[in-house]
């Protein structure tokens, strides 16, 4: 097993650190430092005395700009509101101009290196709170309702109205099971997913050039898996992923999300890195283990933070395609199996069910479960694309173990017919 | 004489039927019961309001006239549109108790109705003086609840004085007259039989999961439900299967399978959770392991025609019959152990006849159960049915048996009540169940069929008279469908259709069918329908189209019964249709195919078995030869044949030839 990267010192330091200076902040700076602690804490209320309309914006401006860093990495962008808005709730407020500047400096010295842990916390409570919220009946509802239009797609043909990320995923997990029609070739290499590679270099990181040198790991795989990426490109990637304290590239800068990170370790084991794959294998045993009954949505590699859980079927496509490589154990089939039949009786009316249900087959393929194999069979798979091409390579990997099995399927219905066994004359 | 008749279940109907009891009760023991405990409980609201309205003040008067009739208070208290009110939800509570089994519903308003009265005893008046009364409320509230009382009392003791006056007319009638012997002709398939055997394969032969041309609408009690027409269309295609098709089994046990699995469907069964949690205060959502007769029953007698039709045993595999709650939670069942829950709730049940939606017991719904039991035991040596037998003629004789031999449609499995409630005419009827008794009680389907028949061979001879050349120049009324969609004559020409061949009037049931398809016919194809009505009705009428000459009451009875001479295996869909595979002596065998509804136009497959080995064989059309080959020594073989049109075939063994 390779080695897991150890961030718990680190993690203990910032902790200790961040602690330490809104303590510091809180008791010796007076009211001014009160108030700029107050507003590491939950950015805006710093601003309350000065003006209730301020502190709002300021809230809000700091849950958009969450929403941004989690979705496209753009970390600096919560942190630079969290600072500037934190220096002006000490300059602000209160009469001790001296201190306050003198903790602005301070802060303005330690840079974002406090703030982000107190920010993953409300993420995480935020993320928590999605999650716990979308189990409530009626809200479950809602939340499924909001992801049908997904389902729409007709199959791998409807490639291209998915959402940059999701095509990159679709095609890498089609072309896993083979060659692939133009559709999934083009949708790999399509304007949108270069696009979207290089506004998040530009805004995140400040890149220019080529969009794909260091992260993205979803589109780089696709483009690896269906033989879009030159052999200097796949040098970078395999640079990249060396590089990465996860083994693989993130998929935005400093987030490493499951799936996508599996398919960059397939990707990469498949152009003979298999260094990528071991090391990732380590991480799915380890920063990403399974933790009651849950792997993380995603993974923040400066201090190695788990975020939320991930979607059900990101988990059980994530956990199938790993363990078709040998990379974890039957573990997550048994908390996944109860959510899986689940989603297999709702139906594939919901793109996540339709995903669901596609992951579980391909989890069939490992797994001796009669009675999930019949529930599973029922739904019909043909909407949204990463479903089918999920369906496809369990089908692909099932008829390949059937090649080797000498047991009846359990499922082959004419047997029943023909054998006619216990009927009364 | 065909291979099917040869194989119609030999049992004895009685010369006679039972008559009717001279001196009937009331009530059975369970029901007389369970009226009582009804009538306690009123009594003691009764007195209870009766010692408020003595012993109290303004408020406890207002309280004890609302338990007197349910807000009666707010008269006393000058509140009318409050007891107007109060009446508005008495209705909806009423309503619902009965749609969706709300039993606490009337309770809660009547209830309600006396708290809030009580508390608003000294409230504020609309345009009257805050805390006024009306004295003379109080003997209008206990005229009307009285009167309310008496009423119901009159409305049950007249009907059944009325009925028992008919008793000695019924019986002389049952002991002295005949009833023709029904039509049970071998019909061979029209163009429509081919248009609907079509449609409901294509209906059925899509995936599990998809329901392109059902009707949808809710699912607890309307003409919408779909475990209905699930229902229906397998009790229709099983005959088909017997009749027309024994010889080919393929195309259609597909279609009977996917039936039944379609019942395991969330969208299907999802209902039963709510009725549940509602009815039973249970939130458990297994469709099997409480009540819902309506589902086990119906589904279990599906299941049991199939494999009596088809000789599957696929559904007696342990979870061949799963059903998956929302969360994941599974509910495995296969043909035995469904079964087996249908017996548990019938031996638990007070009445022994058990609820479909909670404490509601129908006996239509528990014939159908008594059916699945029957039918288990025929194809499987079991004795559940024999084992309960007893018990349930005694229910549906003593318990839902009318003076006039009628059964009691509905029964309140918590009250003890029945009423009409518009299902069927009067809320009761002659014989029930989908095979009207003729397999679980054959004496009381006679008796049944006759009370029922009564004048019918007489009406139905007059219609007879309308038959020219085969013909039958004539339009039905349309009729609202249950689910009130649309008008349709099907039902009306169903009905005609049934009633003819009960009186053995077959040509007329022919000359029926053929008029029927005139007017109802709309041209059109799945996911359309052929005929213009809804899916339940359109599935019945098949059910009666092709009963014959065995209808599932004698297929449940003969159980398995594997086809006699050639098979024809199989056939490629959706390119061929078989609408015909028959053999009469058991050697040769006839076929009619059709073009599906992808035709092809190269020449199919056809897959034989069950031939002689090594026999030669021809395949005729008239006298033309279509193809001539020879069985292999497992006594297959498969001749390709263009299927451009409608083919008529006869394979016959060459004499002489290869063997």
């Amino acid at each position: 097993m390779a080695d897991v990267p150890s961030l718990r010192f680190r993690r203990v330091v910032t902790a200790a650190v961040s602690l330490a200076i809104t303590a510091l902040l809180a008791f010796a700076l007076g009211d001014p430092g009160a108030h700029m602690a107050q507003n590491l804490v939950i950015p805006g209320i710093g601003l309350l005395e000065v003006s209730g309309a301020l502190a709002v914006v300021v809230l809000v401006a700091t849950t958009a700009a969450i929403v941004v860093w989690v979705t496209w990495g753009i970390d600096w962008l919560p942190a630079a509101i969290v600072l500037c808005s934190t220096v002006a709730a000490g300059l602000l407020t209160g009469d001790h101009a001296a201190p306050v500047t003198r903790a602005a400096d301070e802060l303005i010295g330690v840079a974002a290196a406090h703030e982000f842990p107190l920010v993953v916390l409300v993420v995480g409570g935020i993320m928590w709170m999605r999650t716990a919220v979308g189990r409530l009946p009626g809200l479950r509802r809602l939340a499924a309702r909001r992801s049908r239009t997904v389902a729409i797609a007709p199959g791998l043909d409807g490639i291209g109205a998915l959402a940059p990320l999701d095509r990159s995923r679709a095609a890498a997990i089609a072309a896993l099971t083979g060659p692939v029609p133009s559709t999934v070739n083009d949708a790999a290499a399509s304007d949108a997913v270069v696009t979207r590679a290089r506004r998040i270099g530009l805004f995140a990181r400040g890149r220019r050039g080529d969009p794909f040198a260091v992260d993205h790991a979803a589109a780089r795989a696709a483009l690896a898996l269906t033989g879009q990426l030159d052999d200097a490109a796949m040098a970078r990637f395999a640079g990249d992923a060396h590089a990465a304290i996860a083994g693989v590239p993130a998929s935005e800068p400093t987030w490493v999300r499951p799936l996508d990170a599996t398919l960059a370790a397939i990707a990469l084991h498949r152009a003979g890195h298999g260094d990528a794959s071991r090391r990732w294998a380590a991480m799915l045993a380890g920063p990403l283990a399974l933790q009651r009954g849950h792997r993380p949505g995603a993974w923040w590699t400066p201090l190695g933070i788990r975020l939320g859980a991930a979607p059900v079927w990101e988990h059980a496509a994530t956990s199938a395609l790993a363990r078709a490589n040998g990379w974890c154990d039957d573990a997550d089939w048994h908390v996944l199996r109860p959510r899986l039949l689940g989603a297999a009786a709702r139906g594939t009316s919901v793109a996540a069910d339709e995903r669901a249900i596609a992951a579980a087959r391909l989890w069939l393929v490992h797994v001796d479960d009669e009675q999930a194999a019949r529930i599973l069979a029922r739904p019909t798979v043909h909407r949204d694309p990463i479903a089918v091409a999920l369906d496809r390579l369990a089908d692909a990997l099932a008829a390949n173990a059937r090649a080797d099995a000498t047991t009846p399927d359990p499922t082959d219905v004419h047997r029943h017919t023909v054998e006619r066994g216990d009927l009364v004359p | 004489m065909t291979v099917s008749e040869l194989h119609r279940p030999h049992v004895a109907e009685p010369a006679r039927p039972p008559l009717l009891p001279e001196r009937p009760r009331r009530m059975g023991p369970v029901t007389r019961l369970l009226v009582l405990r009804t009538v306690a409980i009123v009594l003691v609201v009764q007195a209870t309001g009766i010692a408020l309205v003595v012993g109290g003040g303004v408020r406890a008067r207002a309280a004890g006239l609302s338990l007197a009739l349910p807000g009666g208070g707010f008269l006393y208290t000058a509140a009318p549109i409050a007891f107007v009110l109060t009446w508005v939800a008495i209705s909806v509570a009423l309503v619902l108790w009965w749609g969706m089994s709300v039993h606490w519903g009337i309770p809660l308003v009547w209830l309600a109705s006396a708290g809030l009265s009580a508390m608003w005893a000294t409230g504020p008046r609309l345009g009257i003086d805050r805390g006024t009364t009306w004295v003379w409320a109080m003997p209008i509230v206990y005229v009307l609840a009285a009167a309310a009382i008496g009423s119901l009392v009159y409305t049950f003791e007249a009907r059944f004085r009325r009925k028992r006056a008919k008793i000695a007319e019924l019986n002389e009638y049952l002991a002295t007259a005949t009833l023709p012997e029904p039509a049970r002709p071998l019909r061979t398939p029209d163009d429509m039989d081919a248009e609907l055997l079509r449609w409901a394969y294509e209906l059925t032969m899509q995936p599990v999961d998809e329901f392109r041309g059902f009707e949808w609408g809710e699912q607890f009690h309307g003409g919408t439900v779909v475990r209905y027409q699930l229902n229906y269309l397998g009790w229709a295609l099983a005959p088909y299967a017997v009749n027309y098709v024994p010889n080919a089994p393929r195309q259609i046990e597909l279609a009977l399978r996917n039936l039944v699995l379609k019942q395991t469907d969330l969208r299907v069964w999802r209902y039963w959770r709510t009725l549940n949690l509602i009815g039973n205060l249970d939130a458990n959502p297994d469709p099997l392991v409480r009540d819902n007769i309506m589902f086990s029953g119906f589904t279990g007698d599906q299941i049991n025609l199939y494999e009596a039709a088809t000789g599957s045993t696929l559904f007696d595999e342990p979870g061949s019959l799963t059903f998956v709650w929302e969360d994941g939670r599974t509910f495995a069942y296969d043909h035995h152990s469904w079964m087996e829950a249908v017996q548990r709730n019938f031996d638990k049940s007070r009445l022994t006849f058990f609820p479909c939606e909670p404490g509601w017991a129908f006996a239509a719904c528990n014939t159908i159960g008594a059916q699945a039991l029957l039918g288990h035991d025929r194809l499987h040596g079991t004795t559940m049915w024999s084992d309960l037998e007893p018990r349930w003629r005694t229910a549906l004789e003593e318990e839902y048996l009318l003076p006039d031999g009628n059964y009691a449609n509905i029964r309140s499995t918590h009250t003890g009540l029945s009423w009409d409630t518009g299902e069927t005419p009067g809320g009761e009827y002659f014989t029930t169940g989908s095979h009207g008794f003729a397999d679980v009680a054959p004496d009381l389907a006679l008796r049944g069929r006759m009370l029922q028949l009564r004048g019918a061979p007489e009406k139905m001879a007059g219609l007879a008279t309308m038959v020219r050349d085969g013909e039958l120049t004539l339009e039905l009324p349309e009729e609202w469908e249950r689910n009130r969609v649309r008008r349709t004559a099907t039902n009306a020409w169903t009905k005609l259709i049934a009633g003819a061949r009960m009186v053995g009037q077959g040509e007329l049931a022919e000359a029926a069918i053929r008029a029927g398809d005139r007017q109802c016919a709309t041209g059109e194809v799945w996911p359309e329908r052929p005929l213009r009505v809804g899916v339940s009705n359109l599935a019945l009428h098949m059910l009666v189209r092709w009963s014959t000459p065995m209808d599932n009451a004698s297929l449940n009875l003969r159980g398995w019964v594997p086809p006699v001479g050639p098979v024809l295996d199989e056939v490629p869909w959706p390119e061929v249709l078989v609408t015909v595979a028959r053999s009469s002596d058991g050697e040769t065998l006839d076929l009619v195919l059709r073009p599906g509804p992808t035709p092809s136009d190269a020449p199919v497959r056809l897959g034989f078995m069950a031939l002689r080995p090594d026999a030669q064989y021809r395949l005729l059309d008239g006298a033309e030869v279509v193809a001539e080959f020879t069985a292999s020594a497992d006594g297959t073989a498969g001749p390709d044949i263009a299927v451009r049109e409608v083919r008529t075939l006869h394979l016959v063994p060459v004499e002489g030839g290869a063997s």
